[in-house]
């Protein structure tokens, strides 16, 4: 049901909006659609080329690192249960509780990240690269891509956090952590849709 | 135990936070159980058009579980739901698009 009647939003934003939403959560979703249309544009060039292309070479599991892979879907996985379970204890008035589950949020987008610093030159000595062919320009660019907004929500989780360890968040005063937990899961989203993609098929 | 009304307004816009809890452990369970299963399936070496339904319909899946419950989609209004029907509309113009360049591939049109 709409979220939109109750009280809460009106008094917990900084000022009253036309459309009932705060302007931060409009914004966030917007830029988020945005985001759906990046990505999307880049999944459904990789479904045209790998069907159509005879020079569509996917090296083989091994060559993939897939348990590698599968081990940083789970990372994520894990990373945003904690970020959702932050925004429930803030919620709960448990700041103590949000700066354990954010700052486990962060260690976990550190590992993704790290993961991938590891991957990347193990790829190239296989032989991938962003220009050895179809695959790894894909590979690259679309890992690339999301390993930059992963970078992205953990600096924004890290202001989160620092003002969190100032006593800025309360359950009144909680929206930006709440946004900040809708960008990370749509970054968790993106590497759903990624994995199977790249990795599996 | 007494909270003030606001906070408890709060709450109750994404719902019980105690009882929410227990619903993103278990769809945080979920998760998991779906990408050892993806990576299992995968592993069984089906035939190929089987492994990309499988492994699509288990991604459309998650996908759902973390936009409904993780991002509160579930909770939200006609605006939020606007904005997502924009990029699902954007999304299904450029799957329509490209399903000529798929159904001639598929069909052995080459050029």
């Amino acid at each position: 049901m709409s979220s939109y009647s109750t009280p809460w939003i009106l008094e917990s934003s900084d000022e009253p909006t036309s459309t009932g939403v705060p302007h931060g959560k409009l914004g966030m979703w917007v830029f988020l659609a945005s985001e759906v249309m990046l990505f999307g544009s880049l999944i459904s060039s990789y479904i045209v080329l790998r069907l159509g292309s005879p020079l569509f070479i996917v090296p083989s599991h091994e060559m993939l690192s897939v348990p590698v892979a599968f081990v940083n879907t789970l990372v994520l996985i894990v990373s945003s249960v904690t970020m959702v379970l932050a925004l429930a204890s803030i919620q709960q008035d448990n700041p103590k509780g949000m700066i354990w589950y954010l700052a486990a949020t962060i260690a976990c987008g550190l590992i993704f990240l790290t993961v991938k610093c590891w991957e990347y030159p193990h790829k190239w000595h296989e032989g991938i690269t962003i220009s050895s062919g179809l695959y790894g320009s894909f590979y690259f660019t679309m890992t690339g891509l999301h390993g930059i907004h992963v970078l992205g929500g953990v600096l924004f989780n890290l202001y989160i956090l620092v003002r969190g360890l100032k006593g800025h968040w309360s359950p009144r005063r909680c929206e930006r952590v709440e946004y900040a937990g809708i960008y990370w899961h749509f970054v968790d989203l993106v590497w759903v849709v990624l994995f199977p993609l790249l990795y599996l098929l | 135990m007494s909270q003030d009304p606001q906070s408890t307004a709060v709450a109750n816009a994404h719902g019980d936070p105690k009882r929410m809890v227990r619903v993103y452990i278990a769809i945080f369970a979920a998760l998991a159980v779906l990408t050892v299963l993806t990576v299992w399936a995968n592993s069984l070496h089906v035939p190929r058009p089987a492994a990309i339904a499988i492994a699509a319909g288990i991604a459309i899946i998650k996908v759902c579980l973390i936009a409904m419950f993780f991002m509160h989609l579930k909770f939200e209004g006609k605006w939020i739901y606007g904005v997502v029907a924009l990029a699902l509309v954007a999304i299904c113009i450029l799957i329509f698009l490209i399903s000529p360049d798929i159904a001639g591939i598929l069909g052995g049109v080459r050029h």
